[in-house]
């Protein structure tokens, strides 16, 4: 079956960006969207979700918590934290939660080595 | 296709990601003799470097592009560089075995 | 080959016996420094020759023994040192018989010249008859040392230039493919990288074992930058980055340092240079002999013909990029043919009773050494001339408002592939009416009509001069017609620009390297000779019916212009082509550029590339010709000059 990839970004269009790379780049996969973190953690509960891709920079709960979230409740889960202009801080943080880098906007060059990756990680934990 | 098996050498092309080290590593497994051409490499992703490292085939084609070409070619080629002792280990091939489970075929 | 490799072979020779007479000299507690100055020197030496020969294990172990006889200039060699450095020269000398006598190492030798540098450098590294170990946890903190230390070499260059280096160790996480990083990638990305070394932290287990997917390399490099630039290539991965900047550039070593980074230059003598390029010329010759003989093998048999003109094609590629690799040894500063100019330029003014200054730019561009040299004789009859008619004397100049000083101003910059070279005067410039009345004095046939620029193009023909006196500073005689064939022969152009009243401009545009030439070849009055390919517009078979007389002469009509007929053969004073009596149609060569001649010969051969080679002796000067050529019967073959012969 094919694995589905979450992208969580307030902003739509910057959705259709990251959707059409990913889609140019594994096409087989199917695509979900969500607006917002909570919406993200309900898409996620519901189960099916095999990648995220977070925007840092949302309003309420930004993508560093989300992915913390996550994380909790799926350690293995490959999860990109999509971002534009990242403080030291923040790498530090996101490195411990293991999470890659995606810089913004979301484009095949920037995405291609992440999405490999998850479908590695992926198959391994198929195997 | 960036891994192209042609009569007993393996050339990779292009853009040669890390989902490429995998089945490089079970074609050099199956026969140890196989030389690797990165004539037509353009990147080599380091999972690739990392098994050329390990298992040291025969290079049979320089990278044209003139960061492998300079860098890490040398790093994979049995000639050392004259500037220093290479620091990778020489390991005897092994006799081929099967690849181990859970890397054979796409699930 | 074989001249430069009996050169090498007497060298060589000469400087192992240097070095055995002079190794046993380490023992001694202070051995004498000249002594073993040397030493050092023939080490040193042979392996930058060395390079020039399919002899690399040889290379390997004289940069071993290099380094160690560096380290040995403290302390006294102890009795592993001198069996490891004794063991390494007799290696070379015997080496050095087998390649003199069958040209190539023994199969072995590789494996041996390993084993050999590895000892030398064992005995370096470690207390005395031990092993070299793994670095002990003692030997932590001086990772960036010890690794400065392996690539010395490569970091002469950074420190020569003063710039600051940066060690940097980079272990990845084992699971850091699977955040989709790539850590060679990010090398990639430091500009200043000097050295590179990746090495597995855990040793490697059978490959049958190896998970393609866990990293488990460390990677070590150098890099000319400050370490906050290598910080930000690699703040991603920051947690797995140490960096430390090394400390500035070591005192200067007393001998030259190994030379293995690319960036320093091999010292080689000019004279086998020339010799390799000499070959690589008569190479290029031999690749274009091939040509004929696949057209010959094409007529029996068209498909071996084929094969054959493609393997032709594909020596004369690689005739062509060698070529370049050496034009790129043979390259010089423009200064060495500037700097003689400001004296010269002064003593001419002086004599003339004339005040000036030359101002030079770009003087530190480098070229081919033939268009270096070959530019000095040109650009000193610009100077010339440009005093001489250009800078008018002070009071006039004073009259003019102008500074009683004139002003030269010598321009060289790169323009893509070519060089620009622009020598300008703040002098009177050209006089267009004086160039016309000169013009139509020689009877030059439309000079009423001619236009500015082609009344200046009048200027490089030859003969034409327009000083009223002829002063012994232009010469008689010579004039830019001169100056035009000599730039000509170096594959350039020229072209002059004025400014009535505010000065003249001569730009030379030449090639940086004095490269193969495109040529065509062909026949006439009987002998056989090759024009340059850029001086041909086209060729044609023209029609007896279709040449008009012309009083004495003839002409055609080519897409609606006359054109002026002559005879190549007749032009040099040879005889005449025989065809056009017979009303055959005559082979015509149409020359190139906005007024073009046409110019009958006997028959068109190929077009080939070829070195041109410039006239020497009694032949240099000769109007009409650019230079020789050796065709691929190894004959040697006249190359016109056609602007210069159709003037």
């Amino acid at each position: 079956m094919a694995p589905t990839l979450l992208i969580v970004d307030d902003s739509k269009l910057a959705r259709i960006v990251a959707a059409k790379a990913v889609a140019a780049l594994q096409p087989e996969w199917r695509r979900a969207e969500a607006g917002n973190a909570a919406e993200a953690l309900e898409r996620i509960g519901g189960g099916g979700v095999d990648v995220v891709l977070v925007d840092y920079n949302m309003p309420e709960r930004n993508g560093l918590e989300l992915a913390a979230e996550i994380r909790a409740r799926h350690p293995a889960m490959p999860v990109a934290l999509l971002t534009a202009n990242v403080q030291d801080e923040i790498i530090a943080q996101a490195r411990a939660l293991k999470l890659a880098f995606v810089p913004k906007p979301a484009t095949e060059e920037g995405l291609r080595g992440f999405l490999a990756a998850a479908a590695l990680r992926l198959r391994q934990g198929a195997a | 296709m960036t891994l192209r098996l042609d009569g007993g050498t393996l050339h990779l092309e292009g853009d040669c990601g890390s989902e490429e080290a995998e089945p490089l590593l079970a074609l050099l497994l199956e026969e140890p003799s196989r030389a690797v051409s990165l004539a037509g490499a353009r990147t080599l992703h380091t999972a690739l470097v990392q098994v050329l490292l390990a298992l040291r085939p025969p290079l049979a084609g320089l990278p044209a592009e003139p960061f492998l070409r300079r860098w890490v070619a040398p790093l994979l080629d049995d000639v050392p560089l004259s500037e220093g002792p290479t620091l990778v280990q020489d390991l005897p091939l092994a006799p081929p075995r099967p690849a181990p489970p859970g890397w054979a075929g796409n699930s | 080959m074989s001249e430069l490799r009996d050169q090498f072979l007497i060298e060589a020779r000469e400087l192992l016996e240097q070095m055995a007479e002079a190794l046993p000299l380490l023992r001694a507690p202070r051995a004498e420094p000249s002594r073993l100055d040397r030493l050092y020197r023939a080490v040193h030496t042979l392996k930058g020759s060395v390079g020039l020969f399919p002899l690399a294990p040889m290379g390997l172990v004289l940069h071993a023994l290099e380094d160690r006889l560096d380290a040995l200039r403290a302390a006294p060699a102890g009795p592993e040192d001198m069996a490891a450095l004794q063991d390494a020269a007799l290696r070379c000398e015997a080496w050095l018989e087998a390649f003199a006598s069958r040209d190539a190492l023994p199969g072995d030798a590789a494996a041996e010249a390993a084993a050999l540098a590895a000892r030398l450098r064992a005995v370096g590294q470690a207390p005395r008859g031990a092993v070299p170990a793994p670095p002990a946890a003692g030997a932590e903190a001086a990772w960036p040392a010890a690794l400065a230390a392996r690539h010395a070499a490569a970091l002469e260059p950074a420190w020569a230039e003063g710039r600051r280096v940066t060690a940097l160790r980079y272990r990845p996480d084992a699971d850091c493919f699977f955040l989709g990083e790539d850590p060679l990638a990010l090398l990639r990305r430091l500009p200043g990288l000097l050295a590179l070394e990746v090495a597995p932290r855990a040793p490697w287990p059978a490959p049958a074992r190896l998970d393609p997917y866990a990293c488990n390399l460390e990677i070590r490099a150098l890099a000319a930058d400050e370490p906050e630039a290598l910080r930000q290539v690699f703040r991603f991965v920051a947690d797995q980055c140490v960096m430390a900047e090394l400390p500035p550039a070591p005192p200067a070593r007393p001998a030259p340092a190994p030379d293995a980074a690319p960036a320093r230059p091999l010292r080689v003598e000019p004279a086998r240079v020339e010799a390799l390029a000499a070959r690589l010329g008569e190479l290029a010759v031999a690749g274009n002999a091939l040509a004929p003989l696949a057209a010959r093998a094409a007529a029996l048999d068209p498909a071996l013909g084929r094969d054959l003109a493609g393997r032709q094609a594909a020596i004369i590629r690689l005739v062509a990029e060698l070529d370049r690799m050496v034009a790129g040894l043979r390259r010089l500063p423009l200064a060495r043919s500037f700097r003689r100019l400001p004296a010269l330029a002064r003593e001419t003014a002086a004599r003339l009773g004339k005040e000036v200054s030359l101002e030079m730019e770009g003087e530190a561009l480098e070229a081919d050494r033939a268009i270096v040299e070959g530019l000095y004789e040109p650009l000193l009859h610009l100077v010339r001339n440009a005093l001489d008619h250009g800078i008018e004397p002070p009071e006039a100049r004073r009259a003019l408002g102008k500074p009683a000083a004139g002003r030269l101003h010598l321009v060289a910059r790169r323009a893509g592939e070519r060089l620009e070279i622009a020598l300008s005067d703040d002098g009177a410039g050209l006089d267009p009416d004086r160039l016309r009345a000169a013009a139509l004095a020689r009877g030059v046939a439309d000079a009423a009509a001619l236009d500015e620029a082609a009344l200046h193009a009048l200027l490089f023909a030859p003969g034409f001069s327009t000083a009223t006196d002829v002063s012994d500073i232009s010469g008689r005689g010579v004039g830019m017609d001169a100056v035009r064939a000599a730039i000509a022969a170096l594959g350039g152009r020229v072209a002059l620009e004025s400014r009535r009243g505010e000065g003249a401009t001569v730009r030379l545009s030449l090639p940086q390297a004095a490269a193969l030439r495109a040529l065509l070849l062909l026949r006439a009055g009987g002998e056989d000779l090759a024009v340059p390919v850029e001086a041909v517009a086209e060729t044609l078979r023209l029609p007896a019916a279709r040449i008009l007389p012309l009083g004495g002469a003839a002409a055609f009509v080519l897409r609606g212009r006359t054109v002026p007929l002559l005879d190549l053969g007749g032009l040099l004073g040879l005889p005449r082509a025989a065809g056009r009596e017979t009303g055959e149609a005559a082979r015509v060569l149409v020359t190139a550029g906005a007024r073009p001649v046409g110019l009958a010969v006997e028959a068109f051969g190929r077009r080939l590339d070829a070195p041109l080679r410039p006239l020497e002796g009694l032949m240099a000067g000769m109007p009409g010709l650019l230079g020789t050529m050796l065709d691929a019967g190894g004959r040697v073959r006249m190359v016109l000059d056609l602007p210069g012969l159709t003037r």
